[in-house]
């Protein structure tokens, strides 16, 4: 597997999207290539920061109020 | 089986009275409220945009809610109402300056030898409390179409499928779109920690470590 095929398989392995079949693969890859096993902790690190740091934006509180109140209008 | 399958699937069809109505749309789509109101502020970038574009989408919701089948996925159906209203609608009535083109952007990243070494080695809390403020200017300061999916999958969690019927795209589309997103992002990272005064300590790999 050269470093692209890796690093495709990575994405899908960090976003839960491989097949089964790609994880086996991807964890034989990381198991015997420090190389690769480095990227693979480096961006599952990078991976789950940048969810974490994604932030949440508050709901106004009447915004609920407001959208009822259209629609009890239509 | 197939018969009562298919009986079920017409009585869903069938017009719902007012009562029926408000009872769907208070038990499938208000419970999104939040998750909707942060994608639209996502995509606007203004609190005043945002709660209107909220307010539209659910809107249309509503009008539309005899086509929302009960037991499917709510939030990706308001999800995907809500990015048609602010790609045709909504953009052009609040008059913002067209985006960045997609097509101009994505043959900027196209090339079959991006840089995939691009790395930011984020395994010590130091960079990481440096770093976390300007994720969300990061984010912000992407074009639209590759916000939208890192919003999508990194902070709402759909799966690429239902991304690419959110989005109308195919899933490779939904694959490569994704990394290139994440491409640009870490790259303004990497700029950003180099602005700090930090410097690769393995040029080979570009990765910037402490």
């Amino acid at each position: 597997m050269n470093i692209n095929e890796f690093r495709q398989i990575l994405q899908l392995v960090l976003d839960d999207e491989a097949t089964e079949k790609q994880i086996k693969a991807f964890h034989e890859q990381i198991s015997k290539n420090a190389e690769y096993r480095k990227i693979y902790e480096v961006e599952q690190t990078t991976h789950l920061f940048i969810k974490q740091k994604i932030s949440r934006t508050n709901t106004p509180s009447n915004l609920i109020d407001d959208i009822r109140s259209s629609i009890s209008k239509l | 089986m197939p018969d009562q399958v298919s009986n079920q699937e017409k009585m869903e069809k069938i017009p719902k009275s007012q009562q029926e109505k408000h009872m769907v749309f208070n038990k499938e789509m208000m419970p999104h409220i939040d998750s909707m109101y942060n994608f639209a502020f996502k995509l606007t970038l203004s609190e005043y945009d945002a709660k209107d574009l909220v307010q539209e989408t659910y809107l249309k919701a509503f009008r539309f809610i005899d086509s929302f089948e009960q037991g499917t996925n709510a939030k990706a159906w308001l999800f995907k109402i809500m990015k048609n209203n602010f790609i045709n609608d909504f953009r052009k009535k609040s008059k913002q300056p067209a985006q960045i083109d997609y097509h101009e952007v994505e043959s900027v990243y196209n090339s079959e030898d991006i840089d995939e070494n691009i790395t930011i080695d984020l395994r010590t809390e130091s960079v990481q409390d440096l770093i976390g403020d300007e994720i969300s200017n990061a984010i912000n300061s992407l074009a639209t179409d590759f916000r939208m999916v890192i919003i999508l999958c990194d902070l709402e969690g759909f799966t690429y499928e239902e991304m690419a019927k959110i989005l109308d795209i195919p899933v490779g589309t939904v694959r490569s779109r994704l990394h290139r997103a994440r491409f640009i992002l870490k790259q303004k990272l990497k700029l950003y920690a180099e602005s700090l005064g930090y410097k690769s300590i393995d040029e080979d790999e570009e990765i910037i470590d402490l």
